[in-house]
């Protein structure tokens, strides 16, 4: 799994560069998000545009990002594709994180 | 030369979706890329088989969900098992049977996956529990039998 990460302005911005997000790759994206969103970034988005799949096991480890943020910051989701996105809407994430169609919709929304 | 067969009407009757069944076993060793491995193979035979794409996604889901307990639950990550999926369509209905010679399901059902419930603060949010329900959601059906020290859990999916 790679990711890489920028800033803009406030923003933090991490791409998952991978196209799943599952059982095989959870444990290593949750430990690299902790490290790539260590800095004091209120808003993180997260860049899954490239992301073709994630199982249970894949939004467990978004879902434990979130957290290990902390209080008074927040993890926004961008790019989502048709089927990580049914996976958001099916769980009743979509009502825990905000989810963007794109990287650039993510930028034009002010934080929550 | 052998004369192309889509001139024999009998040769067409067979070659229509609707009368046509298709079936495949894959096979592969438990480890942490073996499950890769078998839906990377049964999602390009689903599509060989006509299966539309928005039909292959919730198939994606719950067979990653299925084998990913094998893995995790039957196997408790031992590596080197065998794990097997049989797939048969047949008139529109696709039939996914999972075997696995792991631990048998606790108190022998699979169990019912029922919602997570997310009205919680943040820090308490649920990091799990969301495989089952989506296993159930996202087929049309599904039984399971132990048999011979194996499982055998069969989803139904309308494709």
């Amino acid at each position: 799994m790679d990711m890489s990460s920028r800033h803009e302005g406030a923003l933090q911005i991490v791409e998952v560069n991978a196209q799943r997000i599952d059982a095989a790759v959870a444990i290593q994206f949750k430990d690299m998000m902790r490290a790539e969103t260590d800095g004091p970034t209120q808003r993180v988005i997260l860049d899954l545009s490239q992301v073709e799949f994630i199982d249970s096991s894949g939004l467990g480890a978004i879902v434990a990002a979130m957290k290990q943020l902390g209080p008074g910051r927040q993890l926004d989701l961008a790019g989502l594709t048709p089927n990580v996105d049914s996976v958001f809407r099916l769980t009743r994430m979509d009502t825990v994180f905000s989810l963007y169609p794109t990287l650039d919709a993510a930028l034009m929304a002010k934080a929550v | 030369m052998i004369p192309p067969v889509a001139q024999s009407p009998a040769q067409t009757q067979v070659a229509m979706p609707h009368g046509s069944q298709c079936s495949t076993r894959i096979e592969a060793q438990s480890n942490t890329m073996a499950v890769r491995d078998i839906l990377d193979r049964a999602l390009a035979c689903l599509s060989d088989w006509d299966v539309a794409a928005d039909r292959i996604g919730p198939v994606h889901i719950v067979l990653a969900e299925v084998m990913n307990n094998v893995v995790e639950h039957a196997y408790s990550y031992a590596e080197g098992l065998p794990i097997a999926l049989e797939m048969q369509l047949q008139g529109g209905q696709l039939s996914c049977t999972v075997i696995d010679s792991g631990k048998a399901f606790p108190g022998g059902e699979p169990p019912v996956g029922a919602k997570v419930c997310l009205d919680c603060d943040m820090a308490d949010m649920p990091e799990g529990g969301f495989g089952w329900f989506m296993i159930r959601e996202q087929s049309d059906s599904l039984s399971y039998e132990r048999r011979d020290g194996r499982n055998h859990l069969t989803v139904n999916f309308s494709v």
